[in-house]
């Protein structure tokens, strides 16, 4: 199978002739439209996205309750109090086990799926069930959750039924591992779809040549799925960890929602914990440490997104 | 219900932690509208339209549209509709009135979107001879203010109680329990005879709180609580450890149903109506939520907390404030005298069975 598939160095571009005379050319079409061509997307997008961004991260350096109040200067303290707030810390420990161990769940469902899926009957049907979960509202998820896992609930029901002891699903010790995997449950479908439809771009005679070579399902996946998705893969990693620091409906439909109340400590992630901050609660909103909580997170998202690019980077595979 | 209006000294629990934070920054007052009558106002509510708060108001409305001539731009937004309103009013694109209540005041003001609301309390009330100030309760223009005086016209009072249907217990609306000692009887009582004697959906949290805070608050009275916001050491305080022990008691007494912090919303209050378990702490509004799953035959009733000492109570309100920023805000000054009229107000109680604060209506019947 090797003789089809070539590695390409990463930094290997198609040679373009050099045709220097040393005198002035005329500037090609190509680049005298390049500037009139760029400018709208630019200052629409610094408008849009930059401009902003850069406000909330002026908006971190203050104290502010929002527009009407007046902003007064804080400098780094809204940094520095985020490292002493006990709410902040306990969310962002939540959030990062949720981003680790609900990935890896993710993609080791998905991994499953596309040494089942590749060749399975139904595959179409069974891809847009799992996917199903990705459309369904967090309100309708959160009515279905009491129904489920409350103690008295259908899950508790069940296990009873077959002589196990029921569990506090929603209690302080299990809420948090409950909503990771009701995570795993909406999201998985997302992250098969997007791998099948490389896998499904995967020559077939590869996996007949395979076949006939003895390879067994697992080398199949090693030596051929793997390599030839390894780039979508890549994506979708950051893909996941792009989404998983910024979930949030999903806690309020495991815990309060319905009500006026903050979700449960145990359960919060740093979103949520952002939410209640920037919305006040009950109390007087504090935009400035929102914002802080904000800058933060992007910045541990860069940082992540880097050691992801690191670590999935290899010479693309591609086919001759 | 009888002993809240009657017995004890009510006082704005709420609003004072509402107060924890400093409010900053200059008066607003209603600026547009000036000179000339305006003849329309919005207003934006965060009752849903199918929801009785939102007919009675509706009801008066057509009313004060009918004979004043001022049209109201409503929109019934529901309780998720209106977090964008602060900025919305900030930005002078608000309404002129909207919903808030005495844990929102802080949040409003920090913003400086209340318009000063002491020229409806003295406002005559249409067909009444009485002023606003004049009918709503003390206690009330209480809850509904801050240290820079009144944020918000009441509607509605609401505090924290024991629940327990009276038709199925009456023993209890007979002679509730007045002390700690009688209530922990009680729940034992229950215990032995076979039932659940407390339902809680312990995973809200504030849900859980109440029971600390009434076994604070009833006992030692206004500021008590407050302190804890406000000083860490009154952490330190006797009587704070006392109040935790009693709910340590409760909660490893085993008068709460099985997982009882594992209970999400609303399914421990649904089963409380349907006669599941004997008692359920929570707000004034739980006959309103719970109305459905009631027996035809319940008769919703409440004792306070039964922690001896000062017997204080909480108590915050529901209740309209105008947009500072808003283009008519003399318009909807008008609609919230109007509504003090006695047929709107008394339908706070019979309708939408909550406590108006307007000591003379009628509380809610069940």
């Amino acid at each position: 199978m090797s003789a089809t598939a070539v590695r390409i160095p990463r930094d290997s571009r198609p040679s373009t002739p050099v045709r220097e005379r040393g005198r002035r050319r005329p500037r090609p079409a190509r680049e005298r439209a390049f500037w009139p061509l760029l400018l709208p997307a630019l200052v629409l997008y610094t408008a849009l996205f930059v401009g902003p961004a850069l406000y909330g991260v002026w908006v971190s350096l203050h104290r502010w309750a929002g527009p009407g109040a007046e902003m007064s200067w804080r400098g780094l303290r809204n940094y520095t109090s985020l490292l002493q707030n006990d709410a902040f810390r306990s969310s962002f420990g939540n959030t990062l086990v949720l981003a680790v161990g609900g990935g890896a769940a993710v993609f080791a469902a998905t991994f499953l799926a596309m040494t089942v899926l590749r060749q399975a009957k139904g595959r179409a049907f069974i891809r847009s069930v799992v996917f199903l979960p990705m459309i369904i509202s967090a309100i309708a998820v959160g009515a279905a959750v009491g129904f489920l896992l409350n103690p008295d609930g259908a899950v508790n029901e069940l296990l009873g039924a077959v002589g196990i002891e029921g569990l506090p699903w929603l209690g302080p010790d299990l809420v948090f591992r409950c909503v990771i995997a009701g995570l795993v449950w909406s999201s998985t479908g997302f992250y098969i779809a997007l791998m099948m439809s490389a896998v499904d771009a995967i020559p077939p005679h590869l996996y007949e040549d395979a076949h006939l070579s003895g390879a067994t399902k697992w080398e199949q996946f090693r030596y051929i799925t793997l390599p030839l998705t390894w780039d979508v893969f890549s994506v979708a990693a950051v893909l996941w960890v792009v989404n998983s620091l910024k979930v949030f409906e999903i806690v309020l439909a495991f815990t309060t929602g319905g009500t006026p109340g903050d979700p449960p400590l145990e359960a919060r992630t740093v979103a949520v914990q952002q939410y209640i901050t920037v919305s006040g609660g009950h109390t007087v909103p504090d935009l400035g440490q929102g914002a802080a909580m904000g800058v933060f997170v992007v910045l541990v998202t860069a940082v992540l997104i880097l050691l992801i690019r690191r670590v999935t980077r290899r010479d693309r595979v591609e086919l001759s | 219900m009888k002993q809240l209006s009657s017995r004890v000294t009510a006082f704005a629990l709420l609003g004072a932690l509402a107060l924890t934070t400093t409010a900053c920054g200059k008066k607003n007052g209603g600026d547009a509208a000036s000179g000339e009558e305006a003849n329309s106002f919005s207003y934006t509510a965060t009752w849903g339209a199918d929801e009785p708060q939102a007919k009675i108001f509706q009801a008066a409305i057509a009313d004060f549209t009918a004979q004043t001539g001022v049209k109201v731009d409503v929109k019934w937004m529901g309780r998720n509709g209106t977090d964008g309103l602060p900025t919305e009013m900030a930005a002078g694109r608000g309404p002129d009135l909207f919903d808030t209540a005495t844990d929102n005041i802080a949040k409003f003001r920090a913003q400086n979107l209340l318009a000063p609301l002491d020229d409806v309390l003295t406002a005559k009330i249409p067909g009444d001879g009485k002023t606003v100030g004049e009918v709503l309760s003390p206690a009330a223009k209480q809850a509904s203010s801050d240290e820079k005086g009144l944020a918000l016209i009441p509607h509605t009072v609401i505090s924290t109680g024991v629940w327990f249907d009276a038709t199925r217990h009456p023993d209890l609306a007979a002679r509730p329990p007045r002390t700690w000692d009688e209530f922990l009887a009680y729940l034992d009582k229950a215990k032995k005879a076979g039932r659940t004697p407390l339902g809680q959906d312990g995973t809200v949290p504030f849900y859980n709180a109440y029971w600390f805070y009434s076994a604070l608050v009833r006992a030692h009275g206004a500021g008590s609580l407050y302190a804890l916001g406000t000083d860490a050491r009154a952490w330190d305080r006797p009587e704070v450890l006392a109040a935790a022990r009693q709910v340590q008691k409760l909660a490893e007494g085993g008068y709460f149903q099985k997982d009882f912090t594992a209970t999400k919303f609303p399914a421990a209050q649904d089963r409380f109506a349907a006669g599941g378990y004997d008692l359920n702490i929570n707000g004034t509004w739980l006959t309103s939520e719970v109305k459905s799953k009631l027996p035809a035959d319940a008769r919703i009733n409440s004792f306070q907390y039964p922690a001896g000492g000062k017997n204080s109570v909480e108590a915050g309100t529901l209740g309209w404030g105008v947009n500072a920023k808003g283009r008519h805000p003399e318009a909807a000054k008008r609609f919230l005298a109007f509504f003090q009229q006695k047929k709107y107000t008394a339908r706070i109680g019979t309708e939408a069975l909550n406590i108006p604060p307007v000591p003379t209506s009628p509380r809610p019947a069940t």
